[in-house]
């Protein structure tokens, strides 16, 4: 990740301030990151499309089963705590939503690169571990990381890091940490259903990818772009 | 819900040992131990609602849907109302105490679900679609309170866990990360290990106690008043638990229930009932039992069963001319409790015929050996994936059978033109591939083959020749693709002239006379791995048969 700019820096300071509310008009301009809420929803519904078309994905050469379910779940939570981690720490160090948007923009391309490279790496996992025991578990967790790693760890870390970006004091922190995790959640039913139930079934698997990856690059190009404008007009008047 | 009043929030920060007056708090005692736990109930919870339910809504798409949805409404409820009532009631004390309910409300729940599934079951027999769906609703109710109570412990958490603004990321981030963690743990635990051992009823009273015994000790950490008063829910769920004991889980639909068992992957059953001619068979039944998926009849001089199984030993016979003995390797995807393996023995000899036969579910392999007598010497049973053991074989067999369904779904990998190519890799050069498929009656008394079709035109981009044979009696159409070009007269001319076995000959006659055999000539690839649309083909036809009865 690249070093931030000066004004990334004076925003650093204006949430510090923030924290112990005394630039008030700073607070205000920090606390209401340009597109955060729709981005979030976004991020939590990209996990679950990733999740549905992973499945889709990998059942040709491991199947369906129990072992092979288990295995997307556990390691898609895996991922998913790894980027909540990182996504907080890397939060604290760079409050801004510049590199939020970021993350989110570079989430969106390695979702995009899935459908190209899944044919290849999974028939590549499959043989290299058929001769082995346990060959269908150790193929599909290589398959599993190599794929879909990036993306759901880069995705995990949007939900702390927005909750670092609009906690602006300590005593409403909860009801900002709920709505994030709420907001996140819903966008997660969508991710399931819309794709399982209608998109996948029309259009396929690969193209559901490429449509879900365009949106949420979208997402973090209109939010990069906004956030860039605001930077533009100091804070603060 | 009891909101502890004036529990002392200076009480709280006591624990820094300052006894001070600030409203910043240092971390209180025992905050992510419950995370933890909290996130690994979430998922428990889930898993064990899909198990509870399974038995009579079955393990479909749409009720695996309404599972997952209203979970995920009920978190994100408790979430959006958790953060709130933290930051009305900053205190670790009023977390615990919402731990303490959401415990005892999940230890309620395999009690009060008992007379909804009741109504499920009479609904189901009575084929009364509103009032299955209304049962659904009302079981998937009874998860709301403790679901969304367990939602709240992540915002709130983080609220209490917040000490300073500029660390509030890292914060949140280790929260989540802990709770999905636990989640982790919630699925497996259950899946492999508890349901499987101890059943579905008790996996949740052993969950609800963990819960319920982390929050006694958060409580009696922040030395609230109230621990006592919470600590008599464990007594409640104790007793619950140690009541549900023994008892079967649902009774069988027609016939004597002889087993039952719960494994990672389904509920099984194996009823015994009466044929037509006074005879009895073992069945066996998945799920919600829609359909039976092996039989064995208790009479050994009856090897055929009139069912679809029966067809998979006369598929060769669209080679011309072949012999008996020239069928040596066999196949089956969705081996089952053994039925087509055991008739394909008795028409081929254990000592002419080796069978691969291959079933997902392990439990369901065992229940065969025990139950269907599965014990042929020269049937190899393997738990695997049947693609995956398809591709990594590198035999060729003369018939490759596939009847791997999950009710009322064939796994969407076994249905694709990549799938059926593989196939073909794998076949001698007179090699067949047989694939059962469900041909339902529709409303308007017509046969509904939208998914016989979907299939054999995909078939057909891959086989020269495709044959479909409707199986008398049963709402089934077997399809036959074959390795070499071949021709529908030579299937009569082997069963009535060359072929000597009397099953083969039986079942041969019974496709040629009731059968309505016929070629499949329309190639599309209907199913690539890319997209295929099964469980959509499978709704429509449910749903055009559910609209057009009600009509």
């Amino acid at each position: 990740m690249a070093l931030e700019s000066k004004k990334q820096n004076q925003y650093k300071l204006g949430m510090a301030d923030a924290g112990v509310d005394l630039a008030v008009e700073n607070l205000e301009a920090v606390a209401k990151p340009p597109l955060l809420f729709p981005t979030i929803f976004v991020c939590g519904m990209s996990v679950m499309v990733i999740q549905m078309c992973a499945s889709r994905l990998i059942s040709p050469v491991f199947g369906t089963s129990l072992l092979i379910w288990a295995n997307l779940i556990g390691f898609t939570m895996i991922f998913m705590a790894i980027g909540y981690f990182l996504g907080g720490r890397i939060a604290d160090r760079f409050p801004s939503p510049n590199i939020l948007y970021r993350l989110t923009a570079i989430a969106a391309l390695t979702m995009a690169i899935m459908p190209l490279i899944s044919s290849p790496v999974l028939s590549v996992t499959g043989n290299v571990f058929k001769d082995v025991m346990g060959g269908l578990f150790w193929g599909s967790v290589a398959g599993i990381i190599v794929l879909f790693s990036a993306s759901i760890i880069l995705l995990g870390c949007v939900t702390p890091f927005a909750v670092r970006l609009r906690v602006n004091q300590i005593k409403t922190a909860g009801e900002t940490a709920g709505s994030i995790a709420s907001i996140n959640t819903l966008g997660s039913i969508l991710g399931t259903f819309v794709p399982v139930l209608f998109i996948i079934p029309t259009i396929g698997t690969r193209a559901t990818l490429y449509v879900f990856a365009a949106i949420l690059l979208l997402f973090s190009l209109v939010g990069l772009y906004l956030t860039n404008k605001n930077q533009k007009n100091p804070l603060g008047g | 819900m009891a909101i502890e009043p004036k529990q002392g929030q200076l009480k709280l920060t006591g624990n820094a040992g300052l006894g001070e007056l600030s409203v910043a708090p240092t971390r209180p005692p025992f905050l992510l131990p419950i995370v933890f736990v909290g996130g690994m109930s979430v998922m428990a919870t889930e898993m064990c609602a899909s198990r509870l339910l399974s038995p009579y809504f079955g393990t479909s798409l749409l009720i695996w849907a309404n599972i997952i949805g209203f979970v995920i409404i009920y978190l994100a409820v408790g979430y959006f109302i958790g953060g709130r009532i933290a930051d009305r009631n900053p205190r670790a004390s009023v977390l615990y105490q919402l731990t303490s309910w959401a415990a005892l409300t999940m230890g309620l729940v395999p009690l009060l679900i008992k007379p909804v599934l009741d109504v499920a079951e009479d609904a189901f027999k009575n084929a009364d679609g509103v009032l299955f769906y209304g049962s659904l609703i009302v079981t998937l109710l009874l998860f709301s309170a403790p679901l969304i109570l367990m939602g709240c412990i992540s915002p709130f958490a983080v609220r209490l866990a917040v000490t300073q603004v500029g660390k509030a990321g890292k914060t949140a981030g280790t929260i989540s990360s802990l709770s999905t963690v636990g989640s982790i743990l919630g699925i497996f635990i259950p899946v492999l290990i508890m349901i499987p051992t101890i059943g579905t009823r008790r996996t949740m009273y052993v969950f609800a106690l963990t819960l319920l015994v982390f929050s006694l000790l958060g409580l009696y950490l922040v030395k609230s008043r109230r621990t006592p008063f919470y600590a008599s829910f464990v007594v409640v769920v104790g007793v619950l638990m140690a009541l549900s004991v023994g008892g079967i889980i649902r009774p069988a639909v027609s016939g004597e229930l002889i087993y039952e068992h719960e494994s990672p992957d389904n509920y099984i059953q194996v009823v015994k009932r009466q044929n037509g001619d006074g005879t009895f068979r073992n069945d066996l039944v998945l799920n919600e039992g829609r359909a039976i998926h092996s039989i064995y009849n208790l009479d050994p001089t009856k090897v055929l069963t009139g069912g679809p199984w029966d067809y998979y030993m006369v598929a060769p016979f669209f080679n011309k001319q072949l012999s008996e003995i020239q069928v040596k390797k066999v196949m089956i995807i969705g081996l089952g409790a053994g039925t087509s393996a055991k008739q394909i023995t008795r028409a081929y000899g254990e000592k002419n015929v080796h069978i691969d036969g291959i079933e997902v579910d392990e439990e369901i392999i065992k229940v065969g050996r025990q139950y269907f007598d599965m014990n042929e010497p020269n049937l190899n049973a393997v738990a695997d994936d049947g693609r995956y053991y398809l591709i990594t074989s590198k035999d060729k067999y003369d018939i490759i059978g596939m009847d791997a369904y999950k009710q009322p779904y064939i796994p969407f990998h076994l249905t694709t033109q990549e799938f059926f190519r593989q196939a073909k890799e794998h076949m001698t050069p007179t090699g067949v591939a047989v694939v059962n498929a469900g041909a339902p009656s529709a409303s308007n008394g017509q046969r509904d083959f939208r998914l016989v079709e979907a299939l054999a035109k995909t078939m057909k981009t891959v086989f020269p020749n495709v044959y479909l044979i409707n199986v008398d009696g049963y709402f089934n159409t077997i399809i036959v693709g074959t390795n070499a070009p071949t021709d529908i007269n030579n299937f009569r001319e082997n069963i009535t002239q060359y072929v000597s076995n009397d099953l083969i000959k039986t079942v041969g006659t019974s496709a040629l006379q009731k059968g309505d055999i016929r070629e499949w000539k329309i190639a599309q690839a209907f199913f690539t791995d890319d997209l295929a649309p099964v469980e959509q083909v499978i709704d429509t036809i449910i749903l055009d048969y559910v609209l057009g009865g009600n009509k």
